[in-house]
């Protein structure tokens, strides 16, 4: 039953390049501020500086190394998924440029100051509209697919990749609703309290729609395909998709425990947080109890580990959310470095564990070859997991030692400590982090280096056979 | 080129039409009931707590 037609993917294969190639900006820049956090002579002049830094590295690797990923493989496994090329292959193609122009200009203008002041929603008002259009371009091809798709079955993938499409979007505009002063400059509509719920309904909605629907699209989808074994569960993965859909949105004001946000959205927040637990372990037992039919695919197929370690972080962290979510586990970790430990956690333990894995399969397939090497994969993907855990476990240490400090008082009432006493008890762990973070990059650079003799050696293939 | 297609039947084998597992649907329909009562028990409308108060019981509770 097959037809003669071909899929584009060369573009798909731009982006992953282009993601490649912003994340090894932002991993570097993400080591350069581990530095900085514990020797201050690495702040080279404003530019260089920690302030600008810290932001460049959140949003060149959500943005350039997530979304650049997300948008190639989506593209991908949209194809696949519906048995048809993309509708409009040149407008994906031209969607592919104006991301890296975007990319270009959105980190230019981090790195020279403009900043609405928004946690990771910082570009200015044109930047925002650019994103918008971005979006847009992306959505008529991957909804355009699927409305003329050459198969009935929609497969769990694709409800989050049309979840993750539709929530972004909601998200992104009305988060970013500013009146613009001048060219550079706007002013948010929301103020005071509001601006904080609409921030934290945002922020942490960015973190589900960009950092968990997206990847789990690629779980559903790569582990079945490179372990040959089917998913455990279409009806979980189907009831764990709509839960935690219908849940996820509620649940932005748990960054807002203990403020001046009123106690009921604050409650419900927390509920709703609670309960994701449900919703996120359905995946990550429906990725178990698929492996479970063969464990022996975790020696013999490499990928297998990526995905197995990747969704066994993914629960780690589905439980480690909810928790600080709660009030008294908030009030002891909230403003420590735990924080950045848990996304980090979520990030090098789950997405780019599961983006990586997800790429080592899609390149060898679409130039009909084998990766370059399993022995560097493994490699990349031990220094990875090692780089990460020790990343992770430092900031529990300092963050609840960072908490319990701040917390501590005297035998007259007066706090034991003061702030800048608690961060001199953060430099060990601060310089750990930093050498955990090189062992993090030189695995991910394995990676890249796989990724691009893979590519070689598939050019190569091609031109032997033509 | 010849393209293969993803064949969604294999992905929808037979074996992969299994129940949801127990002690995941107890921990689904758990948490749910646990959500409600929480949004009870911590909603000033329904039960009178607030943060306000909590903050002033702490500063009782502090040793003096």
């Amino acid at each position: 039953m097959n037809n003669e037609f071909h899929y584009d993917y060369k573009t798909v294969q731009g982006f992953v390049l282009s993601a490649i190639f912003w994340g090894v900006i932002g991993l570097v820049i993400g080591l350069l501020i581990s530095a900085q956090l514990w020797d201050a002579n690495l702040n080279f002049g404003e530019y260089f500086s920690y302030g600008r830094l810290r932001t460049l590295h959140t949003n060149v690797l959500a943005y350039g190394l997530g979304i650049g990923a997300e948008f190639g493989l989506f593209y991908y496994i949209v194809m696949r998924l519906t048995k048809r090329p993309l509708v409009l292959p040149k407008l994906a193609r031209f969607h592919l440029w104006l991301f890296n122009a975007g990319m270009v200009l959105a980190t230019l203008s981090l790195f020279i100051g403009m900043n609405q002041s928004l946690e990771y929603a910082e570009f200015e008002w044109p930047i925002d509209i650019a994103i918008v259009i971005l979006w847009v371009l992306f959505a008529i091809n991957v909804l355009g697919n699927v409305f003329t798709r050459k198969e009935k079955n929609m497969y769990v993938s694709l409800w989050y990749v049309i979840a993750t499409i539709i929530t972004v979007a909601i998200l992104y505009i009305v988060n970013n609703l500013a009146i613009p002063s001048t060219l550079f400059k706007s002013y948010s509509v929301f103020a005071g309290v509001n601006s904080a719920n609409v921030e934290w309904w945002y922020g942490h909605n960015a973190v589900g729609f960009l950092f968990t629907t997206p990847i789990l699209a690629m779980f559903y989808y790569f582990l079945p395909k490179s372990t040959g074994l089917p998913i455990y569960s279409h009806r979980l993965s189907i009831i764990s998709f709509w839960s935690l859909i219908f849940a996820y949105l509620w649940t932005g004001a748990h960054h807002l425990v203990y403020t001046p946000l009123p106690d009921w959205i604050q409650t419900l927040g927390i509920a709703f947080t609670l309960f994701l637990i449900a919703p996120s372990w359905g995946s990550v037992v429906n990725g178990y109890f698929t492996v479970d039919r063969d464990w022996s695919k975790m020696r013999t197929q490499y990928l297998t580990k990526f995905f197995i370690v990747g969704i066994t972080f993914y629960g780690l962290q589905t439980i480690q959310g909810p928790s600080q979510g709660i009030r008294v586990i908030s009030s002891l970790i909230h403003y420590t470095d735990w924080v950045p430990g848990h996304v980090h956690m979520g990030t090098m333990g789950w997405v780019t564990m599961v983006i990586c894995a997800s790429v080592y399969y899609m390149i060898p397939a679409m130039y009909k070859t084998t990766i370059y090497s399993e022995k560097i994969a493994n490699t990349h993907f031990w220094l990875v997991l090692v780089g990460q855990l020790m990343f992770s476990i430092t900031m529990w240490i300092t963050g609840i030692q960072q908490g319990a400090m701040l917390k501590m008082t005297a035998a007259d009432g007066t706090l034991q400590y003061t702030f800048m006493e608690t961060l001199v008890r953060n430099y060990p762990y601060w310089q750990m982090r930093t050498v955990a973070g090189i062992i993090f990059v030189v695995g991910m650079l394995f990676f890249v280096y796989n990724v691009l003799m893979t590519i070689k050696k598939g050019n190569d293939l091609a031109k032997q056979a033509a | 080129m010849q393209e293969e297609f993803d064949n969604l039947e294999e992905f929808s084998r037979e074996d992969t039409e299994n129940a949801l597992p127990l002690g995941w649907l107890i921990l689904f329909i758990g948490l749910i009931v646990f959500g409600i009562y929480y949004v009870y028990a911590y909603t000033p409308a329904f039960t009178g707590w607030t943060q306000e108060k909590q903050l002033e019981q702490s500063m009782q509770d502090m040793p003096k």
